[in-house]
């Protein structure tokens, strides 16, 4: 599914490239579908709403 | 906040129950009690053993001191405590002591008199393994236990506790001179020689405490010869052996003082009458069911006033003193990686709503200092700025161009009254407050209206300079308006601008319409009951509550009062902690519907959205009194409608009541958006805005920057809104200013992208 969702911008298929995150002064790197060429990202739900929500509350305690 | 530090060290957290606070053991009855109700008898008998020494004796001749002091004997009687301690007695079959190799231990014990206290004090020293000897004057153990006690019962505990450990008794040796025996060698001698017995000068003493120094020995006296009777006598035996070891280890002489009573508060809420259980067992104990139900007579005394009126101690599961320490810690700045803030969910979920602080029974003030504490995060910069961003952008919508009034009454340049309805009311449904303001008008001509937000939600974000300026323009508004006195129709509005502006006369809207005497015409609401939910923004507010409970009755309503009154927790609303903490909201609203059963009659706009929201019935006293929805059938408008609302409102106010035509509107959205009921109400529990969603597109078309997915067809797109960053999955229709969302979903990380991505630079 991944594989195939494509930058519109660039008519290419997004790969997992990492992309720099910050919260609350912190900042990590996360290997995301990315377009390779632009480098716009594209987050999915399941990884927003599971992963990134634990970080993000680890973070607003931490 | 270090003045919290002294205040919280009040906390009665730790305070025993009355039953142990009477017992001269200080038994622990909350442990034995646990274990009864679950007929464990045995570890029940090893718990006694361990506080008393000698379980048989003193449930013998206890007069049960704890039963005197029972919280349940003013309602019904005190919890048999003597009976269940001869129960479990009766029932243990593993009464036999622990045998610990312990190494013997350095130090030589002597006591005067082989009495209850004598031979509890020698118990405690021989058990940790001392060289014991007890001088006993007359030829047999037990001293005044001999007249009180069938000699096989005490002497068969004797033996039974003293099984494992060894002691030296010299019987028929009375000891005239305690300077000589102290010459002996011993470092510790009791003189327990019982009721008007030798006291060796211990007694007659200037010094008020029976102890002295003789020599390098230190001489205790207690038990009879002090006065006490048996059961106090054991209790010295017992303490004077704490002392004893005390001196041993590092050679101070302190004679056991008496613990500070405890300040222990029952709830009292669980005291149900419940009479005592009759015992039915063959030696007149209570049978294994019996013993359960008497044990669970026992409402455990503990102080957890706040466990059971604060929701955000009850929900986060913390004592007072554990939280004041973390909130310090939270509000400290934070430079270092290793730095936590554990106090950061709950500072910001608070409901903001004073009930610890009222019902505290040692005046301790967390909710004030919660309050610091979000005032002291946002300074450091460490508020998270997604929690209350909505409710910011909402003020600031409320306080727009295209929401706030502040004009005299039609015709007048001042007036002496003017109408503060409070920012949400309108945007509930802009009858509310069109309707009320036209009931006020035909009262009292002389009223004008000061429709904003009376800037709350920047106090409850802890922003100090940006509320201090809200505050200073409310304050302007009200000037210009000739200082009116504001009738208020929301009551966290009215608690706020009574705290911050007090020199602003306030009278709530329910006082002035019961006054004037409101009539109802339509009565369509009868033979329906409602509990009347009064908001904690109303506690202790007796007009208020009594006016909207007559113009509740005007309107033929059937009236039930909640359990506790008016004594309970917000809604959930207060302090703005649904996006900070939506679980703690969440526990706090259904704690609060539960209260009762009916639907419920509310007179705060924010109660009736947070129980609405959560199917529980709620209607407001003026859908009520206007018949606005008094049938509960109005669906809850989204948080986009809920502006509309209040641009429908300005503009329709005045068109109607001042013959104006509303100059600047909002801009039209620039697309047409499609969502299906349940994007819908994912979108509105992200407090996404239609706009937001637009933004997102507009983006996304003017810069390319979208993902295709073949499989689907849709396109995904992505921007910042604020302090989130806003995820929309959607579709264009034929015509290019409809799009059909098919998901949308928000987080607060930031993507940072490069400037320069692979050489190219980026359209960020």
């Amino acid at each position: 599914m991944a594989k195939k969702l494509i930058c519109d911008k660039c008519k290419v298929e997004m790969e997992e490239i990492e992309v720099q995150f910050k919260y609350l002064s912190r900042s990590f790197r996360y290997k995301v579908p990315r377009c390779p060429e632009c480098g716009q990202v594209s987050l999915p739900e399941d990884l927003v709403d599971g992963k990134m929500a634990d970080v993000e509350a680890m973070i607003e305690e931490k | 906040m270090h003045k919290y530090y002294e205040q919280f060290e009040t906390c009665r957290e730790h305070h025993i129950p009355f039953c142990s606070d009477a017992c001269p053991f200080h038994l622990d009855f909350l442990d034995i009690q646990q274990k009864l109700t679950q007929n464990k008898y045995n570890t029940a008998y090893k718990a006694l053993r361990n506080a008393l020494v000698f379980p048989e004796i003193v449930a013998a001749l206890c007069p049960a001191y704890c039963e005197k002091s029972c919280v349940r004997k003013d309602i019904d009687a005190p919890v048999r405590i003597n009976l269940l301690e001869k129960t479990i007695l009766s029932k243990a079959t593993r009464k036999k002591p622990n045998e610990y190799n312990v190494p013997a231990k350095k130090g030589r014990i002597a006591v005067i008199g082989a009495g209850l206290s004598g031979m509890g004090f020698a118990f405690r020293l021989a058990s940790k393994k001392y060289d014991v000897t007890v001088y006993e004057k007359e030829g047999q153990i037990g001293g005044h236990l001999s007249i009180l006690l069938p000699e096989e019962v005490y002497l068969e505990d004797f033996k039974l506790q003293f099984q494992f450990e060894e002691y030296t008794l010299k019987l028929n040796s009375e000891v005239e001179d305690i300077e000589e025996l102290a010459k002996e060698g011993y470092d510790v001698i009791y003189v327990a020689t019982g009721k008007g017995g030798k006291d060796f000068g211990l007694l007659d003493m200037e010094n008020a405490q029976p102890c002295k120094m003789l020599g390098d020995t230190a001489v205790f006296a207690g038990g009879s010869l002090c006065g006490k009777d048996t059961i106090h006598a054991l209790a010295d035996g017992i303490n004077v052996a704490r002392a004893s070891e005390v001196f041993l280890k590092t050679r101070t002489l302190e004679y056991p003082v008496p613990e500070a009573p405890s300040k222990v508060v029952a709830n009292e809420d669980l005291l149900v009458k419940t009479p005592a259980i009759p015992a039915t067992d063959a030696d007149g104990t209570f049978t294994d069911e019996e013993a359960v139900s008497e044990a669970a007579r026992c409402i455990r005394c503990q102080c957890d006033a706040c466990r059971t009126n604060c929701d955000l101690v009850g929900f986060f599961d913390k004592w007072p003193r554990t939280m004041r320490d973390e909130i310090i810690i939270t509000s400290k700045p934070s430079k270092s990686l290793v730095h936590k803030n554990p106090a950061m969910r709950y500072i910001n979920a608070c409901t903001q709503c004073d009930l610890f602080s009222e019902t505290c029974p040692s005046n301790i003030d967390l909710c004030d200092m919660v309050k610091n504490a979000r005032y002291k995060i946002h300074t450091l910069d460490k508020t998270p700025g997604a929690f209350r961003q909505y409710f910011l952008r909402d003020m600031e919508f409320a306080n727009g161009e295209f929401a706030a009034i502040s004009k005299a009454a039609p015709g007048r340049e001042k007036s002496a009254f003017a109408y503060f309805p409070g920012c949400n009311l309108g945007a509930l449904h802009p009858g509310y407050v069109y309707e009320s303001y036209k009931w006020l008008l035909a009262k009292e001509p002389d009223t004008g209206l000061l429709l904003k937000c009376c800037s709350v939600p920047v106090d409850w974000n802890g922003e100090e300079e940006r509320h201090l300026e809200e505050i200073k323009k409310l304050k302007q508004d009200w000037e210009g308006l000739g200082k009116p006195m504001l009738v208020m129709a929301c009551m966290t509005c009215r608690k706020h601008i009574r705290q911050y502006l007090p020199e602003i006369p306030t009278v709530s809207l329910y006082e002035v319409m019961a006054e004037s005497g409101f009539e109802k015409n339509t009565r369509t609401m009868k033979q329906k009951t409602f509990a009347i939910f009064d908001p904690c923004s109303a506690r202790n507010e007796k007009n208020v509550q009594s006016a909207v409970r007559a113009l509740a009755a005007s309107a033929d309503l059937s009236i039930e009062e909640l359990p506790k009154n008016d004594r309970h927790g917000c809604c959930g609303f207060g302090g703005m902690g649904e996006i900070a903490a939506p679980a703690f909201t969440d526990y706090v609203a259904k704690k609060r519907s539960q209260l009762s059963d009916d639907p419920y009659l509310v007179y705060c706009s924010n109660c009736r959205d947070i129980f609405r929201d959560r199917g529980k019935e709620a209607v407001h006293i003026l859908d009520v009194l206007f018949d606005i929805d008094p049938k509960n059938h109005m669906r809850q408008p989204t948080v986009t409608e809920r502006r509309q609302n209040r641009v429908v409102l300005k503009e329709r106010l005045l068109r109607e009541i001042w013959g104006e035509e509303m100059k600047n509107k909002p801009e039209e959205s620039p697309y047409r958006l499609i969502l299906s009921d349940d994007i819908r109400q994912k979108a509105d529990k992200l407090k996404l805005l239609d706009e937001d969603i637009c933004d997102v597109i507009r983006h996304s078309e003017e810069t390319g920057r979208r993902t295709f997915d073949p499989e689907t067809g849709h396109y995904k797109a992505y921007k910042e809104i604020g302090h989130i960053t806003c995820w929309v999955e959607y579709g264009s229709m034929d015509n290019s200013a409809e799009y059909e969302i098919f998901n949308v979903y928000t987080h607060r990380m930031r993507i940072e992208l490069e400037a320069v991505f692979n050489g190219k630079k980026v359209d960020l």
